[in-house]
């Protein structure tokens, strides 16, 4: 096992990435490594050669393969979705498929500025010897537009609509102008962008009409189905819980079933029996939260506890993810607690665990 | 030549534009001298009239029993429909053309009395169209699918006989066959072989069903109706071949469902079919072209994909006739066609986004391995780029798209039912067209347009015929508007066929009906609503006959609520039908006897009311006050007032009925306050059994909110007989107060609790207000509890 607390999709699936590349006889546009085909297939798992690729992403293949074709067409990708719908993790595996590559990465954030995107320059190199490409600071942007490769923005929306700006010369013209020098960077083929953005949360900004027009949008959407859901969590868990090198525990299909039951019932603001009508709490309660919420009990249970994932190693984590207003969310956890899960058969354990807890 | 070599079987499925081209072009090369097609044979004189060019499809032949017109049956057809292709091909190459489908006697006389119509679309689920409500195409794991026990061979087989596509299309490694079919075959350009390919997979897949799934046991899996009904048609069908081509020395060309091609190439002794057809049901059958809607191609189907979608089979049928149709063409038009939908939905949509959408259909189907975008291609395409990600945008026109409000029409030259000729002509004259989606319209009564259009949708409703739903009160509430929703449904053609036999025209069928209903009328207020609607109408004479059949059933009547009830519908007529000619002297006389019937007996009728009875009788009671004050006739009123006064002082009469009879003297200011008040609190004396007290305050307070809101005089009124009960008597009360108040809305009350602080010295809401009469205050703030409890408001948190 690796040193490395996480490895790059490019990495973790390399043998994946081999074999499909090897079994690829389909036209591959200019500077991609797989065809789009090989690429959906890496995403949403199959067949290659023999071999089987695992599923990177459960849900639609119609949206992958939207995305895909997006990107095959040269125009920009944007992926949108409510947190924690698996925007980031799919837009890895699709950078890391198409080019090999999904570290060309940029964070945005309100603070992030033009710089960050464009260039930025050595202010020793250039106080000393005057503007010259070797005073020049390369974004990932930049150098992504050099290599072919794809560059992923995260959460686009997050910084200033001014600096978002900065991308749509990028976008249409495929060029980054660099006026100090009078030159231009002009992108390889392969080049593109590829960005997330939350559409319901706080603090973002609303991207120009301007720019919106240069991106395809594909809106990763919540799972449809709960067992959809817990199918993803489960194979989730299993892989981060390895990663992490977590104590073995007993397979907790029955505490995950749960965890998507009381998450999709405060989503949806209902039982699932669609009987009862329920307040929601403030957060999104997402499948990458119920994740964690798994991951926390497992370390939980195997480090104090039995080495079962229980309801007493669930309640505290559960708490946290649902409780993110201390006031109205604890309010609606505890109505929750005494009209749902109080009566419901089989629950007591976790009734008793998280009233011990709130 | 050998004789079946001569017959040449094309195997498709009903409303497929890629099958629809490719079998033209098959049929020029082929040059058939007859051309066979899977349809009623009674329909076979209607052919000839496809080549008109007033008939627009979707159209549907009509098939109906002359004598029961209700038995009837809709054989629908597109323009993109192989068979209606192939009829207008026989047609312009001037070939004999013929059906050869089971004649419709059959259905229709399966089809018992009063039982609905249905299309021969929906029976036909042994043919190649999907089973939609089958919905799962998993038998295999689940041989008990079924009451009887089957093998998973069995099975297996009942599953390709149920869906015979969806198991095509399952060795084909799809899980929808309607949409693998589609994308195969309807949505790709094909040579003329690709009917030997249809045969070829049916063959096989039908040889399979049936050496998995004996015969005997199809019958008790579909019912023994459904199996012989099959064997029937595929019966008369070979027979039709066979004749044929005994007649004509040339290639025959039969067009039927794919599912039907393996069994017509069998070879079966002619008197084994003939003994099948023996004993034909003897019907005079009808056919007639009526006009179709895309709605009702697409229905029990939604909307999505494939057959589901009339709109995009029309757009790939158009495209692919165009000369120069190709993917880019296919793509581009149907991104024009959403963009000019999502345009008038107040969106922007710029043509550099169209030109994305293009591409990224056109790189989604050669990711899917299609070389023409498809419906699904398309629709990821377009919600990806122009609408932003947000499919519900696209929702938004998703039914003018996808379904389309197309109506055919049929053209002049071919025979249609003359109520239906008369209907099409008045339509062309008012400039109304039959749409299938909702339209919504205005006409101004003033204007003769305007009535001429409000009379033909109101003789219309007469006859069944619900084209237009007249919208809300904007109908004659003294308004010379009225607002109406158009959405034509085919179904009308039956109804307009039945209706024939009222009359041949609009006008005489509808005064025909009208007179039927109400010969066989006994409810007063269905002949009065009977009589309103024939003014509506302009149908005079026959609104005459009814008025008369009206006032005959009226004298006889003993029960003054019916009597009331048909009051009201005449009085509306009479004042704000000035738009029509009324026949006001007989109305007038009509309800003035109604009036004077009621007036003499209200107080008796008030008597010995329950429940619902009690509650039609507050409404018949209230409705028949406003329309005599809308009549506004002096006498009629004042016998009207004084049967009022005979009802609020009569003890054996319903106390809720005295209260609100009460209350319409009060208003009309016939009973002074002191009067009142006195009413007031011999109806709430503690020897009146408290839920005849209850009941009574509720009469006289009905919908009375907001008028203790503004009516002072009321409020202090209610306030002062209040404030002078004991404090025992007050507490009995109470409980009935509380219940008489519930009817207000919460606003009125906390309104109400306001306005009696008010009259206390101090607003209720701001405490901090200070006043002079500091003691009577406290004893207000003492009372405040109390109130609150007896107006239902607990205003804990304001």
């Amino acid at each position: 096992m690796t040193e490395q607390m996480r490895l790059p999709s490019e990495l973790l699936f390399t043998e994946e990435l081999e074999t499909l590349k090897a079994a690829d006889d389909r036209v591959r546009p200019p500077g991609w490594q797989l065809s789009p085909r090989a690429v959906v297939t890496f995403v949403m798992g199959g067949v290659a050669a023999g071999a089987t690729i695992s599923a990177k992403y459960l849900g639609n293949r119609r949206l992958i393969e939207t995305a895909v074709a997006t990107l095959a067409t040269d125009r920009a990708l944007l992926l949108m979705g409510v947190p924690g719908t698996g925007k980031s993790w799919v837009a890895e595996h699709l950078a890391a498929a198409i080019c090999g590559d999904s570290q060309r990465l940029i964070q945005c954030t309100a603070g992030t500025d033009e710089n960050q995107i464009r260039y930025g320059w050595n202010y020793a190199q250039l106080l000393a010897h005057g503007p010259s490409e070797d005073a020049l600071v390369r974004s990932p942007m930049m150098t992504g537009m050099t290599e072919g490769r794809i560059v992923r923005l995260e959460e686009l929306t997050r910084m200033g609509a001014d600096v978002q700006d900065t991308l749509i010369t990028i976008l249409s013209e495929k060029t980054l102008p660099i006026p100090e020098l009078d030159s231009a960077l002009h992108a390889a083929r392969g080049f593109n962008v590829l960005a997330t953005a939350n559409n319901k949360d706080k603090g973002v900004n609303d991207m120009s009409a301007a720019l919106k027009r240069r991106f395809n949008v594909v809106v990763l959407p919540l799972p449809s189905d709960p067992d959809e859901e817990a199918l993803i969590i489960r194979k989730r868990v299993a892989d981060i819980g390895v990663g992490l090198q977590l104590p073995e525990v007993a397979p907790a299909d029955r505490e995950i079933e749960r965890v998507v039951t009381v998450f999709r019932e405060l989503r949806e603001g209902r039982t699932l029996n669609g009987k009862l009508a329920l307040k929601s709490p403030t957060g999104t309660l997402s499948v990458g939260e119920a994740i964690s919420v798994m991951i926390g009990a497992w370390a939980q249970a195997g480090h104090f506890g039995e080495g079962t994932i229980d309801a007493i190693a669930l309640a505290p984590n559960l708490l946290g993810a649902i409780v993110k207003d201390p006031v109205a969310d604890r309010v609606v956890l505890q109505e929750y607690l005494e009209s749902v899960v109080r009566d419901r058969k089989g629950w007591r354990d976790l009734y008793n665990a998280i009233r011990d807890v709130l | 030549m050998a004789k079946l070599d001569r017959l040449h079987l094309f195997g498709i499925r009903h409303h497929g534009p890629g099958c629809a081209r490719s079998l033209v072009a098959a049929l020029d090369e082929l040059d058939p001298e007859v051309v066979l097609i899977e349809g009623p044979p009674e329909a076979d004189g209607v052919i000839q009239y496809v080549g008109d060019p007033g008939m627009r499809p979707p159209l549907a032949l009509l098939l109906y029993d002359r004598k029961r017109p209700g038995a009837s049956f809709f054989d629908p057809f597109a323009e993109y429909s192989p068979e209606w292709q192939a009829m207008r091909w026989a047609v312009r190459n001037q070939r004999t053309v013929r059906f050869i489908d089971l004649p419709a006697v059959w259905t229709l006389a399966e089809q018992r009395e009063g039982e609905p119509e249905r299309e021969r679309e929906d029976e036909d689920d042994d043919e190649v169209e999907v089973d939609h409500e089958e919905g799962d195409h998993d038998h295999e794991g689940g041989p008990g699918s079924g009451p009887l026990e089957l093998s998973e061979d069995q099975a297996t087989g009942w599953t390709i006989r149920r869906d015979p596509l969806g198991s095509l299309a399952k060795v084909a490694g799809h899980e929808d066959g309607d949409a693998w079919w589609s994308q195969l075959v309807e949505e790709q350009r094909h040579a003329p072989s690709l009917f030997a390919a249809i045969e070829l997979a049916l063959t096989v897949v039908r040889e399979a069903a049936e050496e998995l799934l004996d015969e005997r046991l199809v019958d008790r899996l579909t019912g023994p109706g459904e199996a012989r009904r099959e064997r029937r048609r595929e019966a008369h069908m070979r027979l039709a071949c066979g004749k044929a081509l005994n007649e004509v020395e040339g290639p025959v060309a039969a067009v039927v469902g794919a599912w039907h091609v393996p069994a017509l190439r069998r070879r079966v002794r002619k008197s084994d079919d003939r003994a099948l057809l023996r004993g034909a049901p003897r019907l005079k059958v009808e056919a007639t072209w009526i006009p179709w809607t895309n709605t009702r191609l697409a229905r029990g189907t939604g909307y999505g994909a494939g057959v589901r979608s009339p709109g995009w089979y029309a757009h790939l049928w158009r495209t692919s006739g165009s000369p120069d149709a190709g993917s880019e063409a296919l793509a581009t038009g149907w991104a024009v066609r959403a963009a000019r939908l999502v345009r008038e939905q107040g969106r922007v949509v710029s043509t550099a986004g169209l030109i994305e959408v293009t591409r990224l259909s056109l790189a989604l189907a050669a990711l899917r391995d299609v070389s023409t975008p498809g419906f699904d291609d398309l629709q990821d395409a377009l919600v990806a780029t122009v609408c932003g990600g947000d499919d519900r945008l696209l929702a938004g026109v998703a039914e003018r798209l996808y379904v389309g409000d197309d109506v055919g029409r049929v053209g002049s030259r071919a025979p249609q039912n003359p109520l239906q000729v008369d209907l099409e002509k008045q339509q062309r004259r008012l400039r109304l067209k039959p749409t299938a989606l909702e339209t919504p319209i205005s006409v101004d009564l003033r204007s003769n347009a305007g009535l001429a259009k409000s009379t033909l949708l109101h003789r219309l409703r007469l006859l069944d015929v619900p084209w237009g739903r007249p919208e809300g009160a904007g109908r004659s509430r003294g308004t010379f508007r009225e607002k109406w929703t158009l959405q034509w449904q085919p179904e009308f053609a039956v109804a307009l066929a039945e209706a024939m036999a009222y009359g041949t025209t609009v006008a005489t069928a509808a005064a025909g009906k009208a007179l039927e209903t109400a010969a066989s009328a006994t409810e007063l207020g269905e002949l009065a609503q009977l009589v309103r609607l024939c003014l509506h109408a302009d149908l005079e004479a026959a609104a005459k006959e009814v008025i008369a059949r009206l006032q005959a059933l009226a004298s006889a009547a003993s029960d003054i609520v019916p009597l009331m009830e048909a009051a009201a519908p005449l009085v509306e007529v009479l004042r704000y039908g000035e738009a029509r000619n009324t026949p006001e002297e007989a109305l007038l006389l009509l309800v003035r006897s109604l009036a004077a019937q009621v007036s003499s007996s209200l107080n008796y009728g008030c008597r010995q009311l329950q429940d619902e009875a009690l509650k039609r009788a507050r409404r018949a009671l209230d409705g028949m006050d406003r329309t005599l004050a809308l009549l506004d006739e002096e006498p009629v009123l004042a016998e009207w007032v004084r049967a009022l006064t005979r009802l609020a002082e009569d003890d054996q009469a319903m106390p809720m009925l005295r209260g609100l009879a009460t209350r319409r003297l009060y208003d009309r200011s016939l009973l002074d306050e002191e009067a009142t008040a006195s009413a007031f609190s011999r109806a709430l004396s503690p020897s009146i059994p408290p839920a005849d007290s209850s009941d009574w305050l509720e009469g006289f307070l009905a919908e009375a909110g907001q008028v203790l809101l503004f009516d002072d005089a009321l409020r202090a009124l209610i306030d002062d007989w209040l404030a002078g009960l004991g404090g025992d008597v007050f507490l009995e009360l109470l409980p009935m107060l509380r219940r008489a108040f519930s009817s207000l809305e919460a606003a009125e009350r906390k309104l109400l609790m306001s306005r009696l602080g008010a009259l206390a010295g101090r607003e209720v809401a701001d405490p901090a207000v200070d006043t002079e009469d500091e003691a009577g205050l406290a004893a207000f703030d003492r009372a405040l509890p109390l109130l609150e409890a007896i107006l239902g408001w607990t205003g804990g948190a304001p």
